[in-house]
C-alpha cells in the first residue's frame, strides 16, 4: 500500500491513486514545470482508512438508499473524524508530515471522479487553506468527511454517482508565501498573438491581479528568440496580498515598491519556458497562474486558454500576387 | 488632434542679427521659403503652399546647418527620390519631397497623392513598372546597378582639375583642337562633377522606395500576425549574411586578428599616429611586418572610402582623409583580440540564425499564411542587399570622391585667393563655384584682374558668421498644421513621423518634459550619464559608459558605438542607420525623439528604455 506520494512523482496515470486534482498536480510535473512542494495522501490510504473502520458497510447502505442518507452521512463523518488510523498509513502520514512542521498548507480534497468531464464536483469537497502543518492530518480527515457532507451525498446521489466509487485522496501543499504571484498567458491575450508568453505580475498573492484590484506589470517573452521583448512596469501596484500566520490579509504597498518590477528578468524567463512547456505538453495555449517566493517560480494552475484558441484565425487577404500586395500595402500603410 | 501647430515656414523669421540679403544669396533661390526670397508680399500661391504643408526638420540626414556647397546633396536628391515616385515608378500614393531652407536648416515635406481617381490611374503604371524591377531584381542589381554605380564613382575620380597654363600648349594647333582645353577642361569638369553627382543619386534612390515597399509588405504582414513582433526580429529575418555597408569594420578586425596572428600587433600598436606608423613600418626589414602593411594598404580601396558621419556634410572625416580613425579602431580591436575577446556583435551572431527565426514564426501560421509567409520574406529578402548596401556606394565612397574633388578645385580657388582655407569653398553654392571658375578663367583668358579675390573672402566671413549664428538656433522639429492622418507610407518608415510622433513634438516642444518618447529601435534598459552630442566633431567627448544623445547617428561611428551604454536620437523609423547600428552593437537606443537633443542637457542622469521607447530624464 502506498498511502502517501510526493507531488514530484505523481503521474496523471495515477488518476486512480491521487484523484482529479493530484493527477492535473502530474500532469504538470510531467510537462517538467515546478509546483509547491508537498505530497497526496492517496486513495489507497483512504480505503484502508473504510476497511480498518468497516464503514463499508454503512456507505454500501448508504448507496441502496436504506434509512436516511443523511443520518448514515453523520455517523460515518463521525467515524472519518474520531475512528483509529491504520497503523500502517499513520507511519506513513507521520513520517510525510516531518518535513511540514511549522509551515502553512493547503489540504485540497481530490475525489475519483472530480473533475471528469460530467461531473464538476465543484465546491463539493472541502478545501483547507492556512492549516498548520503539525495538525495537518486532522484536516486530512475533514476532507476524507467531506465526502459524505449533506451536500456531497445529495450531489452523488441526486446525479446516480454510487459513493462507494467516488474515493476522496487528499492534496496537502505547501502555501506559498508569494513575493510576487499573478498570470501568464501563453499567447497576447488582448491581440491573439501566438509568438509571445504574457506574464501580468504584481506584489503578494495572485489574488490582486486576479481580483483586478491592481494595475500588474506586463512582461512580454518572444517565444521565438527567448527574450524579453516588452517590459510595462505599473506604478500602481499599491496594494497586496500577503500570507501572515496561514491567513490572507490585504496590505497597502508604499509608492517607492509600487512603481518596482515585480519580476526579474530572469524569473520572467523562467516562468515563460514553464509556459511553453504547458503548452507544448497539452498541445494548446494555457492559462496559467504562478507564485515566485524566495526566488522560486512555481505554477499553481494550468487552464486551456479559450478566447483566442477557439476563434478561427482569419487569413490576411491576398491577390495571389506579391506586386499587387505590394501595391495594397503602401496604399493602406498606417503606423501607429 | 488639437489645434495645436507649429510656425509657419513665413512665421518662424531669421535671428535678428541675421541679413536676409546675405542668407538670400547662400542658397538656390527655389529652395528658400517664399516670404525671404520674396520679402513682405509673396506671391499668394507660394505662400499657401508653404502653409498647406506639413514640414519636419530631417534632422535624420541633415542635421548640422545647411553650407552652401553641401546643400547640393538635398537638392539632388529631392529631384532623384520625387522623379521616381512620380515620373518613373508612379507610386500610386506618393509624389514628391518638397524642401524649404528654413534659417539654415532642411526642411521636407512629402507630397502624397489623395484623389483616389487618380491614384487608380497611377496604379496601373506602378504595376507594369515596379513589377519589372521586383521580377529582375537581383540582375538589375547585380549586373547594371552596382557596375554603373562603380562606372560614375570611376568617372568622378578620372576628372582632373588643374590651374591654367601661362599658354596652351603647341598641340592645341598642330591638332587644331578648336578650344582652349585647359579653361574649357576646368569649366566642364567641373559641370561634370555636378552632374555625375546628380546621376549618383539617381542610382541611389533608383531601387530604395521600391525596396522599402517589398519590405513594408513583410513588415506589415508580420505585424498583423504578430502584433507584439520586435521590428528587430523581421529585420533580422531579412538582413543580409554578409553586408557590403559593414565591409570596412569587418575589414579593421580582419587586420586586428592578422596584426596579432603574424604577432606584429604589439609594434603597430605602439604608434600614436598612423601616418607616422605606416612611414615606419614601410622602412621595417620585417617580412610579416610587410604581408601586414600590403593588407593594410589593400584594404583602403574601396573600404576605407567611409565617412564616420551620414554622407552628407564636408566636415565628416572619412578614413581614407584621416587614417587616425581606423587606426584608432584597430587599435581597439587588436586589444580585444589579445585578451581573447570575441569582436563578433550580438546581433551578427543573431543573423547567422535568420533561417531559423522565419522558420520558427512561420511555423505558428496556418498553412495558408505560412505560403505567404515565405513569399514574402523571399521578395523582402531579394530587395534587402540593395536597401543595405546602396549606402556605402552613394554616400561612403561616392561622396568621399565628390569631396576629395572638391578641394581640389577649391585649392585652385586658393592659389587665386578667391577663398582663403580650402574648406572655404563649402560656403559657396556651386554655382557660384561655377562663377568663380568663369571670372578665373575670364581674367586669364583676357588678363585682367579678377574680381573673386576681391569678392570672395569678405564674403565668406559674413557667410561663416552668419552660419556660426544659426548653428545656434535649434530649429523646431516641425512647421505647420499637423495632418488629420499621416499616411506617405515612406515618410513614416524612413523617417519615422507619425501621428503619434508629432502629438509627442508638439507637447514636450515648450514645456523642459520628464519623460520622452520614440520608437524602441533597440531593446534593453539602461540608466547613466547623457552626452549630448550634435556634430561629429564633439564625438570625442563621449566618455566610456555614457548614453549618447544627438539629433541623428550613422553605422560609420562604428565602434564608437562600443564606447556608449545607450543610444538616443531625434529622427529616424524602423530603417533609420541609428536603429539599424545601436542593433548591430547590441545597445538600448530609442530614436525618432523628436527633440531629445534639445531638451536632454550634457551630463544629466537619464534612463533609456529600449523596449517602450521612453527616455525619463532622472535629475
Amino acid at each position: 500500500m502506498r498511502a502517501v506520494i510526493p507531488i514530484s512523482s505523481v503521474r496523471k496515470s495515477d488518476i486512480q491513486l491521487v484523484g482529479g486534482k493530484g493527477a492535473s498536480l502530474g500532469e504538470l510535473i510531467t510537462a517538467r514545470v515546478v509546483v509547491p512542494p508537498g505530497f497526496v495522501v492517496t486513495t489507497e490510504a483512504y480505503r484502508a482508512f473504510v476497511e480498518y473502520n468497516d464503514l463499508a458497510p454503512l456507505i454500501s447502505k448508504l448507496e441502496r438508499r436504506e434509512g436516511d442518507p443523511l443520518m448514515l452521512g453523520q455517523r460515518i463523518r463521525t467515524v472519518m473524524l474520531k475512528g483509529e488510523m491504520p497503523p500502517d498509513v499513520a507511519r506513513e502520514l507521520e513520517k510525510a508530515g516531518g518535513s511540514l512542521r511549522g509551515k502553512w498548507l493547503a489540504v485540497r480534497s481530490s475525489a475519483t471522479y472530480e473533475d471528469s468531464p460530467e461531473f464538476s464536483f465543484a465546491g463539493v469537497h472541502e478545501t483547507f487553506l492556512g492549516v498548520p502543518g503539525d495538525s495537518y492530518v486532522d484536516y486530512v480527515r475533514k476532507v476524507w468527511a467531506s465526502n459524505f457532507e449533506d451536500r456531497a451525498i445529495t450531489y452523488k446521489l441526486d446525479r446516480g454517482v454510487p459513493p462507494s466509487r467516488v474515493l476522496m485522496a487528499v492534496v496537502v501543499q505547501e502555501l506559498v508565501s508569494a513575493d510576487a504571484a499573478g498570470v501568464m498567458f501563453t499567447l497576447d491575450p488582448r491581440n491573439g498573438d501566438r509568438s509571445v508568453v504574457v506574464i501580468e505580475s504584481s506584489w503578494g498573492l495572485g489574488e490582486a491581479v486576479v481580483s483586478g484590484e491592481v494595475t500588474p506589470d506586463r512582461f512580454v517573452v518572444s517565444k521565438v528568440t527567448g527574450e524579453v521583448i516588452k517590459r510595462e512596469v505599473s506604478y500602481y501596484k499599491n496594494r497586496a496580498y500577503l500570507l501572515r500566520e496561514g491567513k490572507v490579509e490585504k496590505v497597502e504597498v508604499n509608492n517607492e515598491r509600487a512603481a518596482q518590477p515585480s519580476l526579474t528578468d530572469e524569473q520572467v524567463l523562467r516562468l515563460a519556458d514553464y509556459g511553453v512547456k504547458l503548452e507544448k505538453y497539452f498541445g494548446h495555449a494555457v492559462d496559467v497562474e504562478w507564485a515566485v517566493a524566495s526566488g522560486d517560480a512555481y505554477i499553481l494552475q494550468s487552464r486551456p486558454e479559450t478566447v483566442w484558441s477557439t476563434r478561427k484565425r482569419e487569413g490576411v487577404e491576398r491577390s495571389g500576387d506579391v506586386i499587387k500586395d505590394i501595391v495594397d500595402t503602401l496604399l493602406t500603410f498606417k503606423l501607429k | 488632434m488639437s489645434e495645436a501647430r507649429f510656425p509657419f515656414p513665413d512665421e518662424l523669421k531669421l535671428p535678428e542679427n541675421v541679413d536676409p540679403d546675405t542668407y538670400k544669396r547662400m542658397y538656390l533661390y527655389y529652395r528658400l521659403p517664399s516670404s525671404i526670397l520674396f520679402g513682405g508680399a509673396p506671391p499668394k500661391e507660394l505662400l499657401e503652399f508653404e502653409r498647406r504643408q506639413f514640414w519636419f526638420q530631417d534632422a535624420m540626414h541633415h542635421y548640422d546647418v545647411m553650407y552652401p556647397l553641401d546643400d547640393i546633396h538635398p537638392t539632388y536628391w529631392s529631384i532623384a527620390l520625387s522623379s521616381y515616385n512620380s515620373r518613373i515608378f508612379v507610386v500610386p500614393p506618393a509624389n514628391g519631397i518638397a524642401h524649404r531652407l528654413v534659417n539654415g536648416y532642411l526642411y521636407i515635406t512629402p507630397i502624397p497623392v489623395l484623389d483616389e481617381g487618380e491614384i487608380k490611374k497611377r496604379l496601373e503604371y506602378f504595376q507594369r513598372r515596379a513589377g519589372y524591377y521586383y521580377q529582375n531584381w537581383i540582375d538589375i542589381y547585380e549586373k547594371y546597378w552596382k557596375p554603373e554605380a562603380e562606372k560614375i564613382i570611376r568617372e568622378m575620380e578620372e576628372l582632373q582639375f588643374r590651374d591654367l597654363p601661362q599658354y596652351e600648349d603647341e598641340e592645341v594647333v598642330t591638332r587644331h583642337m578648336g578650344i582652349s582645353p585647359s579653361a574649357y577642361g576646368l569649366v566642364e569638369n567641373w559641370l561634370r562633377l555636378l552632374q555625375l553627382e546628380l546621376k549618383l543619386w539617381w542610382k541611389h534612390f533608383e531601387m530604395l522606395n521600391l525596396g522599402y515597399a517589398a519590405y513594408l509588405l513583410f513588415y506589415q504582414f508580420l505585424k498583423e500576425k504578430f502584433p507584439d513582433i520586435p521590428d528587430q526580429h523581421i529585420a533580422l529575418m531579412v538582413a543580409g549574411i554578409d553586408v557590403i555597408l559593414f565591409k570596412p569594420d569587418l575589414e579593421l578586425r580582419r587586420l586586428a586578428k592578422l596584426a596579432v596572428e603574424l604577432g606584429v600587433d604589439q609594434k603597430i600598436a605602439s604608434f600614436n599616429d598612423a601616418y607616422e606608423m605606416e612611414r615606419a613600418l614601410s622602412n621595417d626589414g620585417d617580412v610579416k611586418v610587410q604581408q601586414w602593411l600590403a593588407e593594410w594598404n589593400n584594404a583602403k580601396y574601396p573600404w576605407f572610402y567611409y565617412t564616420t558621419g551620414i554622407g552628407f556634410y564636408h566636415h565628416e572625416p572619412r578614413w581614407i582623409d584621416d587614417l587616425n580613425i581606423p587606426f584608432g579602431f584597430l587599435k581597439d580591436y587588436m586589444a580585444k583580440v589579445r585578451r581573447g575577446e570575441p569582436l563578433e556583435t550580438a546581433t551578427e551572431r543573431l543573423r547567422a540564425q535568420r533561417d531559423e527565426i522565419a522558420n520558427k514564426y512561420a511555423e505558428l501560421l496556418s498553412p495558408e499564411d505560412r505560403k505567404a509567409f515565405y513569399e514574402y520574406l523571399n521578395i523582402a529578402r531579394r530587395v534587402f542587399p540593395y536597401v543595405e548596401e546602396h549606402n556605402f556606394y552613394v554616400e561612403h565612397w561616392g561622396h568621399t570622391v565628390f569631396y576629395r574633388k572638391i578641394r581640389e578645385v577649391a585649392s585652385i580657388l586658393k592659389g587665386h585667393g578667391f577663398i582663403e582655407d580650402v574648406d572655404d569653398i563649402f560656403y559657396m553654392n556651386w554655382w557660384e563655384v561655377y562663377q568663380a571658375l568663369l571670372d578665373i578663367v575670364a581674367s586669364w583668358a583676357v588678363v585682367m584682374p579678377e574680381v573673386g579675390r576681391h569678392y570672395w573672402p569678405q564674403e565668406i566671413r559674413r557667410r561663416k558668421e552668419m552660419l556660426a549664428k544659426l548653428k545656434e538656433f535649434r530649429p523646431p522639429p516641425a512647421l505647420g498644421k499637423p495632418p488629420e492622418v499621416i499616411t506617405e507610407p515612406f515618410t513614416i518608415m524612413l523617417w519615422g513621423v507619425t501621428k503619434d510622433r508629432v502629438e509627442d513634438w508638439l507637447g514636450t516642444a515648450g514645456a523642459a518634459g520628464k519623460v520622452i518618447k520614440g520608437f524602441p529601435a533597440s531593446p534593453g534598459v539602461v540608466e547613466g550619464r547623457a552626452t549630448v552630442v550634435f556634430t561629429v566633431e564633439e564625438l570625442d567627448k563621449v566618455k566610456e559608459g555614457d548614453i549618447l544623445v544627438c539629433p541623428n547617428t550613422s553605422p560609420a561611428w562604428g565602434p564608437v558605438f562600443a564606447k556608449v551604454k545607450a543610444v538616443v536620437s531625434d529622427i529616424g523609423g524602423l530603417m533609420a542607420h541609428a536603429a539599424i547600428v545601436a542593433r548591430e552593437y547590441g545597445v538600448p537606443a530609442v530614436v525618432g525623439t523628436g527633440n531629445a537633443s534639445r531638451v536632454i542637457k550634457d551630463g544629466q542622469r537619464v534612463r533609456v528604455d529600449g523596449y517602450k521607447g521612453v527616455v525619463e530624464i532622472l535629475d
